[in-house]
């Protein structure tokens, strides 16, 4: 299909390029330096999506990111994305794009329906309908409003790209590359400063690639060509094209997106998507330009009306005419500037209409209607005529035949990024606009962002502004941006002009959102009358639009419905990110198993070799157990590997275990002020268990710790808390007791452990030791030693036991450990020694009445563990005083027991709750709660651990357990929680 | 802790399971990343006593926070107020932890990391380009110049690093557990310049 | 947010780690439970300046006392809690 609409010669795009794609599956050519929308408007492609809520016709108003109407899908299957604006998109060779939001077509799209019946769907239409029945949400009124009222669909499978995440500082950042951007980029540069200079384009230069401007004798782009490779040429200077800066956050931090490769069909070969930049800058600079608005009126919406700057921008840059027979409508001398522009590609104005009396427009030569106004667009899905009438009348005397109407409402600074810290715009009558106070913090707002339209004024701008951050940075200009010799087209002279009054046909104030002045109207009466309130009552500013194009006119609306001013109004809250960020450019790098790091132990590639199954704890891989061929579930191999251990001997990767190497010669005296129980009559060479609480009387942690010198202990702590028990003492010393000499430095990395259990385990040992008499009598329960096994390897052994058995655990550095490791196996190898995994370490411990994570949750004192008698009354330690709070004293409190099913094949999970025999099922009733369970092969029996209330004693009570989450219900004994070997016979073998 | 005699247990190296050598992502690139996996290297943390801090520590003057010092191949970088690393490839750890202990004697405790701290050497041109990936340290030379040091975090992983030279060189020290998760990182964030992984 | 470490230089918000506003001394070891559950509960919680504990546990693990206010998150002193008594 030929493009109609391009003008032969002119703008910026290379016509020895031509791309080929499609919309809607139909076949379309632009060329390179083409937009999506700039193509499809040189195609005469008009009719480019439907609106949110009243699917009406939409065409391209704009030729920037405020595009409120042409969302278009891009690309298909798992790359597909929605809601991406045409006006953005730069073409590409294949580029597959469609319109969405219509059903069946976008021709004909059944509910367009809506807008017979838009009456209803008025402002708080959804607050008002969808109230009752309650049940009625999900299953009717959600799916109807979800077909209704949804934007693009989402791509369903997993996306294939890469994104990235990545900081940079600089001295000042620069917002934004037209006039002021650009003289202010060069300014702060040649004085040395660190600049990164932003654009949200494919290209640098800003208004000055899309309007008629000659700077010093040379045209536009000779002077921004000169500008941006002298940019280029400095190393202090990093340039960012194609990059939004979306967000302002404290302390001069920005949050910047750039598009690496959108402008490809996929991204090259080891090339990111898209990186999200987080710029640290000392001082920063917003020239993001200006937002042309609408005048609302009539039918504002009907595909063929667009933005005056818009259609300029498309006959400039990229030679497309916005029509044929165009009607021109404005209130500044914009409207000669665009008359002359668009007649430079050919297209026709066949009227020029002028809310100023004294126009200033006699030489455009065709017939002007001054003092009028565009009341109505007029047509089916495409614009045919514009209903003209005198401003202020009320009624239209005259239809101009057209397929286009471009209009001028003046320009609204884009002051988006400026406010995101919470400052308010004041609104400036000078200016007819929204601006910001010069007091910014580290930001200044320069050029047409504070209200400045002319090119020489945006240079100075810039170049004032990058004095007054020079200054701020302790440096100062070197040489000035000396310009110029400026011949820009006719501007200014605006008359503010914001809306027609009873205009026939819907006046759109927010396009995206679908909302009209009669919305606004409403919501006042509702008595929704402030400008944040309606924003919520009609949803106008709301979504990615956030007013970038219509928030001055839905000001003025409000104002006039309220009898106030549009500084009284004000505008609403621009939130952060100023333009759509991808959520995959938020994660980066950080999705599927690295969403967070891994950990793994120097064993891990053994425990994978021999059929481990792995299970994650905290960020640790840990062996849940060994699956031998043949074992049908974990079930029968933590069996297997329980009995194999109380049997004979197991061996356990602990490597995961928190261990802090604990120094100085006040370092018992600090661990007593850690732990509950004492630390500095500990014998040298002895293993001792502790127990720490938070302030508040709650268990923290627990675990063993060793002394291996006068002054030297070695702390282990559980694999979940051990970040956590170091910044507690960190705490604790640098806070509470800065006198202590002690020093404390994690070596959870520094060794490889492992636990040896059984009662074969000491005969195993035996054979791995050098000269170390491993004897009962020389190295009994809890000693502690240092060591070297296997010939010369340095190691430490500590005889401690979680599992209830004879056991040891043994410490080597960790690039010895999977030698130590195979060690172990070869010597246990008479014994059939046995790895065992998390899941029969669990058993382990639950039959022996061991607390673990489970119990330790942080709502547990020692005393419900039974560990109560450990508190030392000599010293004092972190939560000593409020441990002894009346509520956490109360013996009536849960008290941890043993659990038994009567029915020993009845499965028990924790998370049941324990109620009494007949009890109605309420929480008034209970008794307490499962906290974990295990099967015990030695028992044959399910067993668990619990907290019943007073449960200490009542031993032998029977309480049904109710486990509401599985719908079962079981009944169960409480017993000591020492169910194997309650005498711990064992561990002293 | 008893000395180790002669053991014949080697040192495991705890990049070789994620880091294979040879040339990746964008190799055409100019600005070729180098990734050295570091061997035996032998490290030592050294907190200082109240009776400290130490006077030297490995022969060298402790350094400023933020600053390294290094001679003959013995690198000693601040880690914290009145904590220091050694990092080195010139002995063994036991050598070194004899040596140091014996050194500061009553100033300072020592402790063995050398197993714990796993090391790599990145260099090139597009290396604070990559870091910057990671850290919000500003790498830029004339801010993190050769002779800095300091433990920041990547991707939620405690990093220490040292920048060596002006090429610029740095070294990395991460947990020893997370060498996967670090160097999956390193390959991700690097691709886009090209990396060579050499051989430990 | 950014806080400027007195050891490690101006750091960005995911290297720290907050407490929550500046306690009290802790209180005696024998003061009794309504100091301690002073001491543990009872925070001023301003809206505006305050003292607030942070800990630099992405970096050289200090504890820091952050003057700062909730509102704007203006940092206006930053302090090693060991050099601050």
């Amino acid at each position: 299909m030929p493009q109609i609409f391009r003008n032969a010669s002119g703008g910026q795009i290379d016509r020895s390029k031509l791309l080929r794609f499609t919309f809607d599956g139909k076949d379309y050519t632009g060329y390179r330096g083409d937009t999506l929308a700039s193509a499809l408007l040189a195609n005469g492609r008009r009719l480019v999506a439907r609106s949110f809520k009243y699917h009406r016709p939409r065409g391209i108003i704009s030729a920037g990111v405020e595009e409120p109407n042409a969302l278009v899908e891009l690309r298909t299957g798992a790359r597909r994305e929605p809601n991406t604006r045409a006006t953005t998109v730069e073409l590409f060779d294949g580029l597959e794009a469609s319109s969405q939001n219509r059903w069946p077509s976008l021709k004909f799209d059944i509910l367009s329906a809506n807008q017979i019946v838009a009456p209803f769907l008025s402002a708080g239409f959804y607050y008002k309908t969808f109230k009752w029945p309650p049940s009625f949400w999900e299953p009717v009124y959600e799916k109807i409003i979800r077909r209704a009222a949804g934007l693009g669909r989402v791509a369903e499978r997993a996306d294939p790209d890469t994104y990235e995440k990545a900081n940079a500082h600089c001295d000042l950042l620069v917002i934004g590359s037209g006039p002021a951007g650009l003289a202010a980029a060069l300014t702060a540069a040649r004085a040395g400063a660190r600049v990164i200079i932003a654009d949200e384009g494919s290209r640098f230069g800003g208004a000055l690639l899309s309007e008629r401007v000659a700077i010093d004798d040379k045209n536009g782009d000779a002077w921004t060509d000169a500008a941006i490779a002298e940019l280029e040429s400095m190393p202090q200077v990093r340039m960012f094209a194609r990059t939004t800066v979306f967000g302002r956050y404290d302390a001069g931090t920005y949050g910047l997106i750039e598009r690496v490769a959108d402008h490809f069909p996929e991204p090259p070969a080891h090339t990111p998507r898209q990186i999200l930049w987080r710029v640290f800058a000392k001082r920063s600079i917003l020239a993001a330009g200006a937002i042309e608005r609408p005048i609302v009126f009539g039918d504002n919406d009907r595909p063929g009306v667009m933005m005056a700057g818009a259609a300029r921008a498309y006959a400039n840059r990229y030679a497309v005419q916005a029509g044929k027979k165009v009607v021109v409508c404005g209130n500044s001398d914009d409207v000669a500037r665009t008359v002359s522009d668009l007649g430079a590609v050919g297209a026709k104005v066949v009227a020029v209409v002028d809310t100023r009396a004294d126009a200033h427009t006699a030489d455009v030569g065709r017939p002007i209607y001054r003092n009028s106004v565009v009341r109505r667009a007029l047509g089916g899905q495409y614009v045919q005529a514009a209903e003209i009438g005198e401003v202020g009348s009320g009624i239209s005397t005259e239809n101009v035949e057209c397929d286009a109407i471009v209009v001028s409402g003046g320009w609204s600074p884009n002051i988006n990024v400026a406010t995101h810290l919470g400052q308010r715009p004041t609104y400036n009558p000078e200016v007819v606009g929204f601006t910001m106070p010069e007091k910014l913090g580290e930001m200044t707002v320069a050029g047409a962002a504070n209200g400045v339209y002319d090119t020489a004024g945006c240079l100075q701008a810039g170049e004032r502004a990058a004095t007054v951050a020079l200054s701020a940075l302790g440096m100062t200009p070197k040489d000035a941006v000396v310009a110029r010799d400026i011949d820009e087209g006719p501007h200014g002279n605006l008359e503010a002009f914001f809306h027609v009054t009873g205009a026939e046909g819907k006046c759109f104030v927010d396009f995206q959102n679908d909302v009209t002045d009669k919305d606004l109207k409403l919501a006042v009466k509702e008595g929704y009358d402030s400008a944040e309130h309606a924003k919520r009552y009609t949803t106008f500013g709301m979504a990615t639009d956030q007013g970038k194009t219509g928030s001055l006119n839905g000001a003025a609306i409000l104002a006039d419905a309220l009898n106030a001013t549009i500084a009284d109004v004000g505008v609403t809250t621009a939130r952060p990110p100023y333009t759509p960020v991808a959520l995959g450019a938020w994660g980066g790098h950080a999705v599927g198993a690295e969403f967070m790091p891994t950990r793994r132990t120097p064993m891990h590639a053994w425990h994978e070799e021999h059929g481990a199954v792995f299970v994650e704890a905290g960020l640790w891989y840990r062996p849940a157990y060994y699956l031998r061929s043949g074992e049908k579930d974990w079930l029968e191999a933590s069996d297997r590997e329980v009995l194999a251990t109380r049997g004979s001997v197991g061996i356990c990767d602990v490597s995961t275990l928190g261990k802090i190497d604990v120094q100085g010669s006040d370092a018992g005296v600090f661990l007593n002020k850690l732990y509950i129980n004492g630390w500095t009559k500990l014998p040298v060479g002895k293993a001792r268990y502790g127990l720490m609480l938070r302030e508040d009387g709650m268990v923290m942690d627990d675990g063993t710790t060793s002394r291996l010198a006068e002054d030297h202990y070695i702390m282990t702590t559980t694999t979940a808390n051990a970040a956590g028990v170091m910044a507690h003492m960190e705490y604790c010393h640098q806070v509470i007791w800065p006198e202590l000499d002690v020093q404390y430095v994690s070596v959870t990395e520094q060794w490889a452990q492992m636990a040896i259990a059984g009662p074969k385990s000491r005969d195993v040992l035996s054979r791995i030791v050098d000269d170390f008499d491993i004897s009962n009598e020389a190295f009994p329960f809890m000693g502690a030693a240092e060591l070297t096994i296997l010939g010369g390897m340095p190691a430490r052994l500590f005889r401690i036991s979680f599992s209830g058995e004879l056991a040891y655990e043994l410490a080597v550095p960790a690039d010895y450990g999977i030698e130590a490791w195979k060690g172990v196996m070869a010597a246990g190898a008479p014994y059939q020694i046995t790895p065992y995994g998390l899941e029969a370490l669990g058993a382990m411990r639950i039959e022996k009445g061991h607390a673990a994570g489970q119990e330790l949750d942080g709502r547990t004192t020692a005393d419900d563990l039974g560990l109560g008698g450990m508190m030392s009354k000599a010293k004092d330690f972190v939560g000593k005083t409020l441990s002894g709070r009346p509520g956490l004293v109360d013996p009536m409190r849960p008290k941890m027991v043993g659990l038994r099913p009567t029915d020993t094949t009845q499965r028990v999970n924790a998370g049941a709750h324990l109620l009494p025999h007949g009890a109605e099922k309420v929480i008034a009733n209970d008794q307490g709660w499962i906290s974990s369970a295990a099967h015990s092969p030695v028992l044959d029996s399910w067993i668990g651990l619990g907290f019943v209330k007073n449960g200490r004693n009542r031993l032998g009570e029977r309480l049904l357990a109710v486990d509401f989450v599985r719908g079962r219900e079981y009944e169960v004994e409480l017993v000591s929680p020492h169910m194997v070997d309650p005498k711990g016979e064992k561990l002293h073998a | 802790m008893p000395e180790a005699h002669s053991s014949s247990a080697t040192r495991a190296l705890p990049w070789s399971r994620t880091l294979r050598s040879g040339r990746f992502g964008n190799t055409g690139n100019p600005g070729l990343l180098l990734v050295r996996p570091l061997r035996d290297v032998a490290s030592l943390a050294v907190i200082a006593r109240k009776s400290g801090p130490p006077k030297t520590i490995a022969g060298l003057a402790p350094p400023e926070v933020g600053r390294l010092t290094e001679a003959e191949g013995v690198r000693v970088a601040a880690d914290g107020p009145g904590q220091w690393r050694i990092i080195t490839q010139t002995r063994s750890s036991q050598e070194l932890f004899s040596q140091v202990r014996d050194e500061v004697g009553a100033t300072a405790s020592v402790i063995d990391q050398s197993h714990g701290w796993a090391t790599i050497e990145i260099s090139g041109m597009t290396a604070p380009d990559v870091l910057a990936k990671g850290s919000s340290i500003d790498f830029h030379l004339s801010q993190f110049a050769p002779g800095s040091s300091t433990p920041t975090s990547i991707h939620h992983m405690a990093v220490h690093l040292c920048c060596i030279d002006d090429t610029p060189t740095y070294t990395a020290q991460v947990f020893r557990s997370m060498t996967g998760s670090f160097a999956t990182w390193l390959k991700e964030s690097a691709a886009t310049f090209g990396f060579e992984v050499e051989d430990a | 947010m950014r806080i400027d470490c007195p050891y490690c230089g101006l750091r960005s918000i995911e290297e720290f780690t907050v407490r929550g506003e500046l306690p009290k001394k802790r209180p005696a070891a024998d003061a009794g439970i309504p100091a301690y559950v002073d001491y543990q509960y009872h925070d001023k919680n301003p809206r505006g300046r305050n003292i607030e504990f942070w800990q630099h546990t992405g970096g050289c693990r200090a504890w820091l006392m952050v003057e700062r206010d909730t509102i704007t998150h203006e940092i206006f002193s930053v302090t090693d809690v060991r050099e601050a008594s």
